[in-house]
């Protein structure tokens, strides 16, 4: 995984015992340090605050109650946000969430966009009206880190497909640039 | 690498440009220009991703775990024969099974008082809760709040032992009060404890699980008590 960069590492086996003991406490901590950039993965996956933080507090418990297979600290970023992704996944399987009125969401839950530009408060309306098989993926890029092998591995899916996809959520907000998508055949990519 | 392979490449991961892809940037502006956009794209992207999300006064909040117990691993037997082996693993479950019964509580009271510790800005928290946040938090805990007359400051749902917890802290007329709902403890009387500056009570539910009432300094816990008990109310 590119990125991988936990903002505070903290080692998360026992020096005493190197490689042996998973120190419980230090796993506490890695959570709470991680915990904003989940929650960030997760409203962007889930685009409503309150289906995030559920996301999240599942995520983590899960996490939890898996702690000792967790072997290394530098993983963990990877491990956390995989884990959050799948919960999201599971969560939309069994509710079929719906947002109705998304732009009356993000407006709500958002005050930061009166500071954003004009140009970002579109890009931001036009990453969260993207289909879920666009958005999910492209999330896991930029704000996750993923690789495309790595994507297309946790999404079932071929790694051309997954350049695909990427390619067309990329493309859908070109508009936001005033560019016109790729009019050249590209917008369905053969491949 | 012809044009549309490498429209593709850039499309779904601008910043990665293998050789291939490089030598067809060199002789296509068109791909170049491309690739110029997306990458100013993915600027704004990573900056959106990155902005931190507004907090919220309403909702619950996921807070640290707190460390379970560790439980030691079992010693290998010594004793040479299945028999006696046999024999040893009765007496050790029998026996563990005693020492788990009348075990002392004194871990829970650290334990509690090691995840306030990991949260110990929750005691200066001054913005009052809404009725509506406390009561997602109390959510299933059997516990109930009157809201008119209590001011809680901090309201988190908190992973404590392997379970989601209430973790409050309620503004009394004697200061800030914490107060954690722990249903899948037990303990079979009313225990105190004074450790690293915090008092506290460990007072068995009727359902048989704990709460924990926590303050700062050295007050007498049966005032706080009396100041708390007729504003939270078991409701099963």
């Amino acid at each position: 995984m590119r990125n991988i960069n936990p903002e505070a590492p903290v080692p998360l086996v026992d020096t005493s015992e190197p490689g042996v003991a998973v120190a419980p406490l230090a796993v506490e901590r890695l959570f709470e340090t991680l915990r904003p950039e989940l929650l960030r993965f997760a409203w962007w996956l889930a685009r409503n605050r309150a289906v995030a933080e559920d996301v999240v507090q599942e995520a983590l418990l899960r996490a939890w109650r898996s702690r000792d297979s967790l072997k290394d600290p530098g993983a963990a970023r990877g491990w956390l946000l995989t884990i959050v992704r799948r919960e999201h996944a599971r969560l939309y399987e069994r509710k079929r969430l719906e947002i109705t009125d998304l732009d009356e969401v993000i407006a709500a839950e958002d005050p930061q966009l009166a500071a954003e530009s004009d140009e970002l408060v579109g890009l931001r309306l036009a990453i969260t009206q993207l289909p879920d098989e666009y958005r999910v993926p492209l999330v896991m890029q930029v704000l996750g880190g993923f690789t495309t092998d790595e994507i297309a591995k946790e999404l079932a899916l071929s790694t051309p497909a997954v350049l695909t996809r990427l390619f067309r959520a990329r493309n859908r907000l070109r508009r936001i640039y005033g560019l016109l998508p790729a009019a050249d055949g590209m917008d369905e990519p053969a491949l | 690498m012809i044009h549309d392979e490498a429209r593709l490449l850039i499309g779904a991961a601008p910043a990665e440009v293998g050789p291939a892809l490089a030598e067809h940037l060199a002789q296509c502006p068109d791909c170049a220009l491309f690739r110029d956009q997306m990458l100013r794209m993915d600027q704004d992207l990573s900056h959106l991703f990155a902005a931190p999300l507004a907090p919220r006064a309403d909702t619950r909040v996921v807070a640290l775990p707190i460390i379970a117990r560790v439980k030691a691993k079992p010693v290998a037997a010594g004793f040479p024969g299945l028999l006696a082996l046999a024999a040893s693993l009765v007496v050790s479950v029998g026996l563990g099974l005693l020492l788990w019964t009348l075990r002392p509580q004194p871990s829970l009271a650290a334990g509690v008082l090691d995840h306030i510790a990991l949260e110990s800005a929750s005691w200066s928290a001054v913005t009052p809760m809404t009725a509506a946040a406390t009561d997602a938090v109390l959510s299933g805990a059997g516990v109930s709040l009157d809201p008119s007359d209590t001011t809680v400051t901090y309201a988190r749902s908190c992973l404590f032992n392997g379970h989601w917890v209430p973790h409050l802290v309620v503004r009394t007329a004697t200061g800030p009060v914490t107060v954690m709902v722990l249903r899948q403890e037990h303990i079979p009387a009313r225990q105190s404890f004074r450790q690293n500056g915090y008092s506290g009570i460990l007072v068995p539910s009727p359902d048989g699980g704990t709460l924990a009432v926590i303050v700062q300094g050295v007050p007498d816990m049966d005032e706080v008590a009396r100041a708390l008990g007729p504003h939270l109310h078991w409701t099963r």
